[in-house]
């Protein structure tokens, strides 16, 4: 998209967990060798079972989790062996939303809490916008403020996450099955907000999801993780209309009640044009 | 846009709400006598007692009202110094509750202080605290009582300090378990996510989830502490004459108990009360903040 350097670009990604001392279980390797590249401006999708490393890589990305082995850039910048100090200043620079909206927020601070304690820690970079203009940035009014999270609903919790996300604003926001635990008519708002965000504020996003049908909708490119490894990578509609691995075909014919075929792919071609449309 | 997998995320709000109420009376049920008990004792000096160090060689022993030879001047009869009983007993829960309030503060606070580090941090830190707990653990207390106070002195300080040292590594086992266990939670990945700095997370996010816990755990720990008081001063390692505690109490009347068995009993049951009500308190506070029942909604 620009010349610039990509958002996040990671190299040779290795994560294994492993346990010390007597009896101990063998390695697992959740991460097996995984490059990954984010430009500006993009949304990527990271599809695969339950087990495949989703999660593992998509906390490694966010600089939260287990990194054993490997490279990562941020916008240019390596990040393996910066001080601790400096390791959070840049981790701020990547957000995550999580799949579970209620505990992606603390269960005894209210909404307007958690916004100034976000300001008190990053005071130069939250003065773009005030709490009740953020709210609205993901379409909540301001009286939710006062509210603790177990007064939300599903659906404003996770935009309440979104909005805390997007309050530092981010280069790159990882979000990790955002959806999943939400009522299909909240997922769509959600995931248009998603789309919206990124026209608005220009952020990239890596959206992690077992469900193509999302992807589809929504990812420019797309990552396909089997076993800890990216087993198949490239555009959306290209990768999904013509799957080359064997692991990826299974994962399109396991959609329930869909036919995947080019005709019904072409007519819900424009992610752009969908998009607007709850 | 057809959306698959959809689960939703709504919790039945009201079945908490009950659980919620019904622990509420039941925890003003439990805490009333001891409510009660605690103003009592509190209060002893405006009430008209007799003074507890007041001795009185010719009213040895004087069985409690209701025994033949009882009189109402001494409604709980007399000790082997002529000490009014109910006077005695009453002042001798203050320092009881001194005691095992302080024990439990000081304990408390390291304790949890330490679990959290070691839940939080991991890594070497966490192994060193968590072998220092086994280690706390699997000691008898009495023995090291014994040593502390033997190599010490008896003060109240020491005794104070033992106590603590006795209990902390309970919480800190328990703090830690929780800790391990809320540090993954997705709004912790998040904070640090956003730059939060692990002290902040620690005393900012952990330590109020984690409070209901460190509650429940304090409050039934008060009642081991007055029984560890009880049995340290029954052995004459805890509290120095003429401070009265209840276990010193048991350990004066401990040689009468053939003749004047009311000098040994009403210590005995002033303890047992209280232990039993904040035993019964804590279950209900702990039916109130049970890991597992709690839903963080």
């Amino acid at each position: 998209m620009t010349n610039s350097p990509p958002v996040l670009q990671i190299e040779d990604l290795r994560v294994v967990f492993s346990e010390r001392g007597i009896g101990k279980r063998p390695d697992v390797v959740a991460v097996d060798g995984v490059s990954l590249c984010i430009e500006a401006g993009e949304i990527v999708g990271l599809v695969g079972e339950s087990g495949s490393g989703k999660t593992t890589l998509a906390l490694a990305t966010a600089l939260l989790g287990k990194i054993t082995e490997g490279r990562i850039s941020l916008e240019g910048e390596e990040i393996i062996g910066v001080s601790r100090s400096r390791m959070r200043r840049l981790r701020s620079r990547i957000q995550v939303v999580f799949q579970d909206p209620h505990g992606s927020l603390d269960p005894r601070q209210t909404v307007r809490k958690g916004l100034s304690e976000l300001r008190s820690l990053h005071m130069d970079r939250t003065a773009w916008i005030t709490d009740a203009e953020l709210l609205a940035k993901v379409g909540m009014t301001e009286d939710l403020l006062d509210h603790l999270p177990h007064e939300l609903s599903g659906g404003q919790a996770q935009r309440v996450s979104i909005a805390r996300a997007l309050f530092l604003r981010p280069s790159l926001l990882v979000a990790d099955e955002p959806t999943s635990a939400l009522d299909v008519s909240v997922q769509a708002q959600i995931l248009n907000l998603l789309l919206q965000l990124r026209e608005s504020e220009n952020i990239s996003v890596l959206l992690i999801s077992h469900d193509l049908s999302v992807v589809r909708n929504l990812c420019d490119r797309v990552y396909v993780m089997k076993d800890g490894r990216v087993v198949e990578e490239g555009e959306t509609e290209e990768l999904l209309g013509s799957p080359n691995h064997p692991y990826t075909r299974q994962l399109i014919a396991a959609i329930p009640g869909k036919d995947w075929d080019r005709s019904s792919l072409e007519s819900s071609n424009g992610r752009r044009e969908g998009s607007d449309s709850p | 846009m057809i959306l698959g997998n959809h689960r939703t995320a709504d919790v039945s709000e009201d079945e908490t709400r009950t659980i919620r109420r019904s622990g509420n009376r039941s925890l003003w049920l439990m805490g009333l006598p001891l409510l009660l008990l605690g103003l009592l004792v509190v209060a002893a000096p405006l009430l008209p007692l007799a003074d507890p160090g007041l001795q009185d060689l010719r009213g040895r022993l004087i069985p409690p009202i209701f025994l033949e030879g009882g009189t109402w001047e001494h409604p709980l009869g007399t000790d082997q110094l002529g000490r009014d009983l109910l006077a005695r007993v009453i002042y001798g829960g203050r320092l009881t509750f001194v005691i095992a309030i302080a024990a439990v503060l000081v304990g408390s606070v390291f304790g949890t202080l330490l679990g959290m580090i070691a839940g939080y941090r991991r890594g070497w830190i966490d192994t060193i605290i968590s072998r220092v707990v086994d280690a706390q653990l699997a000691l008898p207390f009495i023995l090291l009582a014994i040593a502390i106070i033997v190599s010490r002195g008896r003060s109240l300080v020491v005794l104070v300090a033992v106590l603590a040292i006795i209990s902390w590594a309970q919480y800190a086992r328990v703090i830690r378990a929780e800790t391990l266990s809320l540090r993954e939670r997705p709004f912790i990945l998040g904070l640090r996510a956003a730059g939060a700095s692990p002290i902040r997370i620690i005393l900012r996010h952990i330590f109020p989830n984690i409070g209901g816990t460190v509650l429940v755990l304090a409050t039934l720990e008060v009642g081991t502490m007055i029984l560890a008081e009880s049995a340290l001063s029954f052995l004459g390692l805890g509290v120095v004459p003429p401070d009265i505690s209840w276990g010193g109490m048991l350990a004066g009347g401990r040689e009468f108990i053939q003749d004047a068995w009311w000098v040994v009993t009403f210590p005995g049951i002033a303890i047992t009360f209280v232990v039993m009500s904040i035993n019964l308190l804590g279950d209900a506070l702990r039916a109130r903040y049970d890991p597992r029942k709690r839903t963080y909604l």
